[in-house]
């Protein structure tokens, strides 16, 4: 088992090339002749933030729109991470049926050209929230040094779903469809819109700390949000959850590669 | 990118039985039917017990009717079929032609095509660029046309590129399912020369086809596959003949029952 799961790795090192390649075309061509081009990457969230922000500040009075808006962006740039390699690299083995069966790729290239491809907007979308951000109402400390970490965490959560997904998705076509209902569920079972507080206060407390999605998400909000250092405990948990879905979702990805071609 | 070491192919007792699912994926439905009705999906039988050797320097032409199952055969040697029994030892870089401009993206230019076709046949980005400008100038597609989607590209122009590219491969192993050149008569005749030429520069050159002819002029060893075994196996034109006299047979004795 350990074996075949080093070996993916090794190949996927060989075809370096090719997944370099199905990188930049992702990044390209999914904003290709469109007038903003790459820009609307970074529109994108923009304009989703401040909607959300203007909602949830000044309609539902969840809080002033200075605390919001820092809250809501540090938990909504990973979230459409998550969101949106889980969609499109979930299905990247469907999408590459053709290929996959007229030349030998090592499978594991195309969830994981998908998840690069989206670390790299996501790079980007940080950025630029940071400076929009900063404009409003910003608290920089120097926890902000550790991002680079909890982004690496992060990683490691959406690559292990994401892989495990495009594997399970080949053998049970449901999952694709179940999965956009669980992220729809997901998205409100999560504090992103709202402050955890308003769980905990109702006594969902202990059943928040079973969504793994917490743990990675609150990282973000106690370094981006609160301009604090998380304390041991959740950066514990934060790695606990990362490095287990990235373990067990490539050790099932290896365990169904083998006959993945033959469901195509 | 080419080795000095001799490359062959060695098959032994390989066997393949695909599972027939109805519709391939089980959906969630499935999972909730009996156990029993689960499990009661038919089992093919593609290959049986192919015990072969390809070396250095053979030419080999696979023949037989549809379904026989020497496109499975290919995809084993390929690497896209993993095979169910049998062990299978390749010794030399397999370049597999199972079809000109496999993994070409419409949404993307010839140029961007040029590049990523290159990778997935294998090449680093410095030798597709190195190559570019020869690749560009056989496919004789204008320079304008590069920068170009390729989903505007007539068929013709899909196919030159595609074949381009793939004939600046330096193939050790090569691996080709009923290959033809596309285009104007002044093409596929530059193309069938070109083709000759890489195909003698490969180590071993494994074909699938139907074209008798083309078999007798590009192979010296034929294998005849049919239900899954091969039934013969040695000089081109012996194989090709006992297939035709069999083919024949069948065919009359068909007519007259």
């Amino acid at each position: 088992m350990r074996m075949s799961f080093v070996h993916e790795f090794t190949k996927l090192y060989a075809y370096r090339e090719v997944l370099r390649n199905l990188v930049n075309s992702d990044l390209k061509l999914r904003f290709r002749r469109s007038f903003l081009g790459y820009g609307w990457s970074l529109l994108y969230p923009v304009l989703q933030m401040l909607i959300l922000a203007v909602v949830f500040s000044r309609v539902m009075k969840f809080g002033s729109p200075s605390e919001m808006v820092p809250y809501i962006f540090a938990g909504l740039a990973p979230w459409n991470f998550f969101v949106s390699t889980c969609m499109a690299g979930g299905n990247s083995l469907l999408t590459n049926e053709a290929l996959l069966k007229k030349i030998y790729l090592p499978k594991m290239i195309f969830p994981m050209a998908i998840l690069l491809a989206r670390l790299v907007d996501f790079l980007f979308n940080i950025a630029a929230l940071f400076i929009i951000v900063s404009l409003i109402s910003f608290k920089i400390s120097w926890a902000l040094l550790l991002l680079p970490v909890a982004i690496a965490l992060l990683f490691l959560f959406v690559g292990g779903i994401t892989i495990a997904l495009s594997a399970v998705n080949v053998y049970m076509r449901d999952a694709a469809h179940l999965m956009s209902v669980v992220l729809q569920l997901a998205f409100y079972a999560t504090p992103i819109i709202y402050r955890e507080e308003i769980l905990t206060s109702h006594g969902y407390g202990t059943l928040l700390e079973f969504n793994p999605l917490v743990h990675i998400i609150r990282i973000f909000h106690v370094i981006i949000a609160d301009a604090q250092m998380p304390s041991l405990q959740q950066w514990n948990m934060a790695a606990a959850v990362a490095i287990g879905t990235a373990v067990l979702g490539c050790a099932l990805f290896a365990r169904l590669e083998r006959n993945l071609i033959f469901r195509l | 990118m080419a080795t000095t070491a001799k490359s062959h192919i060695r098959l032994k007792d390989i066997g393949l039985s695909f599972r027939l699912y109805s519709n391939k994926s089980f959906s969630l439905r499935e999972m909730f039917l009996s156990p029993l009705k689960r499990h009661a999906d038919q089992h093919f039988q593609a290959l049986k017990n192919v015990s072969l050797e390809i070396a250095h320097g053979d030419r080999v032409v696979l023949i037989g009717p549809n379904g026989a199952g020497k496109s499975t055969m290919l995809k084993i040697i390929a690497g896209i079929y993993p095979a169910t029994s049998g062990e299978l030892s390749i010794q030399g870089k397999i370049t597999p032609l199972i079809e000109m401009g496999a993994g070409f993206n419409p949404e993307l230019t010839g140029r961007e095509n040029v590049f990523l076709n290159a990778a997935i046949l294998g090449f680093s980005r410095a030798e597709a660029e190195k190559r570019l400008p020869k690749i560009i100038e056989f496919s004789e597609i204008p320079e304008d046309f590069m920068n170009t989607g390729i989903k505007y590209y007539s068929s013709g122009m899909m196919m030159r590129l595609a074949f381009s590219v793939a004939m600046e491969l330096e193939p050790e192993i090569l691996i080709l399912d009923e290959i033809f050149a596309a285009g104007d008569a002044h093409f596929i005749e530059k193309a069938t020369r070109r083709m000759q030429e890489f195909i003698a520069s490969a180590h071993i050159m494994i074909l699938v086809t139907h074209d008798l002819k083309l078999a007798r002029s590009v192979a010296t060893r034929g294998i005849w596959i049919d239900h899954g075994t091969v039934i013969k196996d040695g000089p081109v034109d012996e194989v090709i003949e006992a297939y035709e006299e069999a083919t024949l047979t069948a065919e009359k004795s068909e007519a007259r029952g």
